[in-house]
């Protein structure tokens, strides 16, 4: 996980090669083939290695800023929701419950096509989707939380009702929206992904995961590194943030911690 | 027993339950039902009753963490139910609770210093600078080491939690404070050490207690008026040692007559003649009309025959019997 940051980070450092620069004469060589291109090179000739390494700076930047926007709308949103109920609660679960019931993907790809393509796009539109997941995990969790006895106690003491949601109630609930957010950030990984291999992703010539396995279609049979390597990054990408959102969980609860 | 610090006129508290598309016609749960109580400075009025017949939420509605459907709740002199938002919670420093379930009430996330502070702050009672001093000497108070207050809750004990919770209620300087069955979640030997400690805090701080509990010989020991309630209604008020000795309405009676005593002996004496109740509680849903007690009661015939009154359909009121012995029963009216 932190390997994957520090090579979307440092992507430029890293990489033998430009992610976009071409060699008309090394056109799909096999892992190792040649002596510069130790993974190869795809179908018009671009280091390998060096495309699977700026493709970690664009899954990283399209899910990370895709959680991060989804946390900024559905934290409050839920929040408000649970924590104060009546007409602004029932708007807002309708409306949860409508975009639940749609086929996330679906809706992004509309919402691409009639923005286009591009990297902002993707961002506004998985992020479109993704805030539902928060909102509604925030709005359930404050509902538990509101009718615990310590909510009581903090009314009783005279605590305003911001008081109250923002000191009592969402630092207990907040852990349960991290795990969330780092579970859902494999899932943008996997959403950019797809919409790239479909073609809806981000443009040419930024290298992306996704795109290039839908690329490695056609070569698929003999140059089957093409498609492997890029798998292979986004398993264990993802497989690296569902560990970060298991260790989040036991970091974040104060029983866990151990005293000196 | 000078004036009322908190007065209780005709207070009820209603749940509806929700009334949606489908849920057919409301069904209402007097939980409290008409309740007329005086609280008097420095004195504890032990609040008795079974599971469900509406205790904590009258202790609740009294403090105002429910709004109470209709009635009064006078406060040296101010009315809290008509008090709203702002104005209300800067009153809240002044009644405080104590809850039953020593776990659930604290903050999980918040140091013991935060939790007890937290009031202080709220209401501005010290200079930000002191908070810290003066959360020290409250858990010394409450018999808590000082370098406790860098801890979180779930490392300590029950008992040592409940005194959490009672150093937080008086962090906030309250002179009345509602303790809703502070021990019924504790072992038993801790049960003594927590009320030890509030009848001292009592003399100490000058308190008024309004004791919420069900455990007979634990009110009795800590009170010195007694409530009894049944089915949202209180039935009977007047000194601990009076109820014991000489209680009046036949719920009470047999309510006393349930404690066990230690003796085999004046046990079995005492089977002879015990007044056993038969039944169930019926369902606050559908409390019978007239008495509250009248499904159950062991002198409903006796009522009938000297007083020509039918219990089940014309309920008591609640009456001043003898000199300060109030009971709802249609034998001392």
């Amino acid at each position: 996980m932190g390997f994957i940051l520090f090579l979307a980070l440092f992507a430029d450092l890293l990489s033998p090669f430009a992610y976009d620069r071409v060699y008309f004469d090394r056109v799909l060589l096999m892992p190792f083939e040649h002596p510069e291109h130790p993974l190869g090179t795809d179908e018009v000739g671009r280091d390998y290695l060096s495309r699977l390494i700026y493709g970690a700076r664009t899954s990283m930047m399209v899910s990370l800023s895709v959680q991060m926007i989804a946390l900024m709308i559905g934290l409050p949103i839920g929040a408000l929701a649970g924590y104060f109920g009546g007409a602004f609660d029932f708007v807002i679960s309708r409306i949860i419950d409508i975009m639940t019931a749609f086929p996330a993907l679906l809706f992004t790809i509309l919402i691409i096509s009639v923005l286009g393509g591009g990297m902002p796009t993707i961002i506004v539109a998985l992020s479109i989707t993704s805030w539902i997941v928060i909102a509604r995990i925030t709005r359930a969790q404050i509902l538990t939380l509101r009718e615990q006895e310590y909510c009581t106690a903090a009314r009783g003491i005279g605590a305003s009702e911001w008081r109250i949601l923002f000191r009592h109630l969402l630092p207990n609930a907040m852990s349960p929206i991290l795990i969330a957010v780092s579970f859902g950030i494999p899932t943008v990984i996997f959403a950019e992904a797809g919409l790239s291999f479909l073609g809806l992703g981000v443009n040419d010539p930024i290298a992306s995961w996704g795109k290039m396995v839908g690329a490695s279609n056609a070569y698929v049979r003999v140059y089957w590194h093409l498609a492997l390597l890029p798998t292979l990054a986004i398993a264990l990408t993802m497989l690296g943030f569902s560990f970060l959102g298991d260790g989040l969980r036991d970091a974040l609860d104060p029983k866990q911690k151990i005293r000196v | 027993m000078t004036e009322p610090i908190v007065k209780v006129k005709n207070l009820s508290m209603h749940f509806g339950q929700a009334s949606g598309f489908f849920s057919g016609p409301q069904r209402l749960v007097k939980a409290v039902d008409n309740v007329n109580l005086e609280v008097f400075e420095g004195e504890t009025l032990g609040l008795v009753g079974e599971s469900g017949c509406g205790k904590s939420t009258l202790g609740r509605s009294i403090l105002q963490l429910c709004k109470p459907t209709t009635g009064t709740v006078q406060y040296r002199g101010t009315d809290l139910v008509k008090l709203e938002g702002k104005a209300l919670r800067k009153m809240r420093n002044r009644f405080q609770m104590i809850y039953q379930d020593p776990y659930a009430s604290l903050n999980p996330r918040m140091k013991i210093a935060d939790i007890i502070g937290e009031p202080m702050y709220i209401h501005q009672l010290h200079p930000r600078s002191e908070i810290r001093s003066e959360v020290e000497k409250i858990l010394k108070m409450v018999g808590l080491a000082r370098d406790f207050a860098d801890r979180y809750p779930h490392e300590f004990s029950g008992g040592q939690r409940q005194r959490i919770g009672i150093a937080r209620a008086l962090a906030a300087q309250p002179d009345f404070i509602v303790a809703d069955e502070p021990i019924s979640a504790l072992d038993v030997s801790i049960q003594a050490q927590i009320i030890n400690l509030m009848r001292n805090l009592q003399q100490q701080l000058k308190l008024t207690y309004l004791f919420i509990a069900h455990d007979l010989a634990v009110v009795r020991h800590i009170s010195d008026r007694m409530a009894v309630m049944y089915l949202g209604k209180v039935m009977e008020l007047t000194d601990s040692n009076t109820i014991y000795e000489d209680p009046l309405h036949p719920y009470t009676q047999s309510l006393l007559a349930a404690i066990p005593i230690p003796d085999p002996e004046k046990e079995r004496e005492r089977e002879a003649n015990r007044v056993l109740l038969d039944g169930e509680v019926p369902s606050p849903e559908n409390p019978p009309e007239g008495c509250a007690f009248c499904t159950r009661c062991p002198r409903k015939r006796e009522v009938f025959e000297t007083k020509k009154i039918d219990c089940s359909t014309k309920a008591p009121t609640f009456a001043e019997a003898k000199p300060g012995h109030w009971t709802a029963c249609h034998l001392y009216t």
